[in-house]
């Protein structure tokens, strides 16, 4: 489907998008893609190319990502979901200040994050002496950066699901229901559905900044390989170290994020598709 | 098209005109005359801006700028093209690889050393009772800070773990080895891992004794001696880089911190003095004449 277009009234708009919206889109093309570029040819100029890709840092580094920020995602998708349809359907005055609460994370610095956990779940934080006394302690261990990756990448995830779920009108639940649907399979087939782009979107989104997390991860997770070192974490030990083995990482890290982008995309369309 | 690609060049110019000055390198022409840019090992960090404050005091009108980081970090970011006028690094090791990637002029200059300590966190604190000798080091379930292989910090730490075991010290066979599988987190340089026992965040660490003994932190943490024979001297070595806006200033500087009234700063730190000078010094390739 596609919105039909006033043919008059835009008249002069295009040409003003043409003179500054094209060189505009060239600089942007050439400053974002131009360093891209540049990873990929110095990497591919490097003799040891392969084999640092293949080697056990970045291997051990690649599967650590990836495992964390899996479950990480599971737990975003699990907490955010029926938060953002609540943050979505409910207008209380309390929910819309917490609204603004959310994005927090979004705006704060990793490394604050990271310092903010260890007051709370580190050994002397606020909860460390009671998990403690239940034999827990979290800080540099997996979990430590599971937390961090649900810290800073949640809010994408619901910032996003919240915005899907408002844009399923709530008339359409409300038939549903009164036509004898039960609310839970109204949610499953009817309001999910319909948010699923935006829920897809802010997946994707998280997804790839658990990916990227870093500062927090650092500061509350310390940097262990094959247990805290995650690949960002890795590409900036190998910086001090071997070139090769950090721009095979960052190769690594790249195609990893192109592949979650294009699957996204993929889905929505698809999604997107099947509706049409 | 031709229309489309002189305007994305002209903006593409204009950026670039505006953008240069304002991007520049800490080290670049457009800094001040008389400002020296020193980048130190991450263990100088609590005496060089005490030492910098006397230099500028000797030289009216020179100012001093230092960077601090893990002393194979400064190097690296010299290689990829950072400007100072001088590298101070806190192994051999690194400043070999700076006079080797052809970042250093002139020979480096030897003027401190500095020994290894255990810390642990202070009475009463978590995991403070975990540590109490050398032994528990290797004890299972302790968790201990770190640092990378390639940090002066932690190619000491190595050699000192080592020592201990092939000495007659009464350490087991791989107590080495534990040791190291005992470490929660490697760290990229020795401020960030007396961070984390001052955080009480671990059970041990190994430092430098000047973290132990002088600064803020030092306070915050109860030391455990390394037996004489088994710690290490760390060597700290001071080089004019080859690329200095200031070689003059980087000349006087490193020939500042070798005399009197540096050492005497340096020792009030708890530094010791300039390590006596080997063959197997810095000064390039190995086996060179």
């Amino acid at each position: 489907m596609t919105w039909p277009r006033a043919k008059d009234s835009g008249r002069s708009l295009p040409s003003i998008g043409n003179v500054f919206g094209t060189p505009a889109t060239v600089l942007y093309l050439l400053f974002i893609g131009f360093p891209v570029l540049a990873l990929l040819i110095r990497a591919a100029g490097q003799d040891g190319f392969l084999s640092s890709l293949s080697s056990d840092v970045a291997l051990t580094a690649l599967k650590l990502s990836l495992g964390t920020s899996i479950i990480s995602m599971g737990f975003v998708l699990l907490i955010g979901t029926p938060f953002a349809y609540l943050l979505a359907k409910n207008t209380s005055i309390f929910l819309r200040a917490l609204d603004s609460l959310v994005e927090l994370p979004i705006v704060l610095p990793p490394v604050v994050a990271g310092v903010a956990m260890l007051m709370a779940f580190g050994r002397n934080g606020i909860l460390g002496p009671p998990l403690a006394e239940l034999g827990i302690s979290l800080p540099f261990t997996s979990i430590a950066v599971i937390f961090a990756q649900v810290f800073v990448a949640a809010p994408f995830y619901i910032r996003s699901a919240k915005v899907g779920f408002q844009s399923v009108a709530t008339e359409y639940e409300d038939i549903s229901q009164t036509l004898g649907v039960s609310p839970w399979r109204t949610f499953w087939q009817l309001t999910l559905p319909l948010a699923s782009p935006s829920i897809l979107t802010g997946f994707a989104l998280a997804w790839a900044r658990a990916l990227s997390e870093f500062g927090a991860t650092i500061m509350f997770a310390g940097n262990f390989m094959g247990k805290t070192q995650t690949m960002p974490l890795a590409i900036m030990t190998a910086m001090e170290t071997s070139l090769d083995a950090a721009l095979a990482l960052s190769v690594l890290l790249l195609c990893v994020s192109i592949v979650l982008l294009a699957g996204v995309g993929l889905l929505t369309r698809r999604h997107w598709k099947d509706r049409m | 098209m031709d229309n489309i690609i002189r305007w994305g060049l002209a903006s593409l110019l204009m950026i670039a005109g505006c953008a240069s000055p304002s991007v520049r390198d800490s080290g670049t022409s457009d800094r001040a005359a008389g400002e020296l840019v020193v980048f130190a090992a991450a263990s100088l960090a609590e005496v060089f801006p005490e030492l910098a404050t006397a230099f500028e005091k000797t030289s009216p009108g020179v100012s001093v700028r230092l960077n601090f980081a893990g002393s194979q970090r400064l190097r690296t970011q010299l290689e990829f093209g950072a400007t100072g006028d001088v590298f101070v690094s806190a192994d051999q090791r690194q400043m070999s690889l700076a006079v080797d990637a052809g970042l250093v002029s002139g020979d480096p200059a030897p003027f401190a050393s500095n020994s290894l300590v255990v810390v642990t966190p202070i009475a009463g604190e978590p995991g403070s009772e975990k540590v109490q000798v050398l032994d528990d080091l290797a004890s299972p379930g302790v968790k201990l800070a770190l640092a990378l292989p390639d940090v002066p910090v932690g190619v000491y730490t190595r050699e000192m773990l080592g020592n201990l075991e092939s000495g007659a010290y009464g350490f087991d066979e791989g107590y080495s080895q534990k040791v190291l599988d005992n470490a929660a987190t490697l760290e990229t340089n020795v401020r960030s891992v007396m961070q984390k026992v001052v955080l009480g965040e671990v059970d041990a660490a190994v430092v430098y004794m000047t973290n132990a003994t002088t600064g803020n932190a030092a306070a915050k943490v109860r030391t455990i001696p390394i037996p004489e024979g088994a710690n290490v001297t760390a060597s700290y070595y001071a080089a004019a880089l080859k690329d200095a806006d200031e070689s003059d200033l980087a000349g006087a500087f490193i020939q500042f911190v070798q005399e009197e009234t540096a050492q005497a700063i340096l020792a009030r730190h708890g530094f010791g003095p300039a390590p006596e000078k080997t063959d197997s010094g810095p000064t390039g390739q190995v086996g060179q004449p």
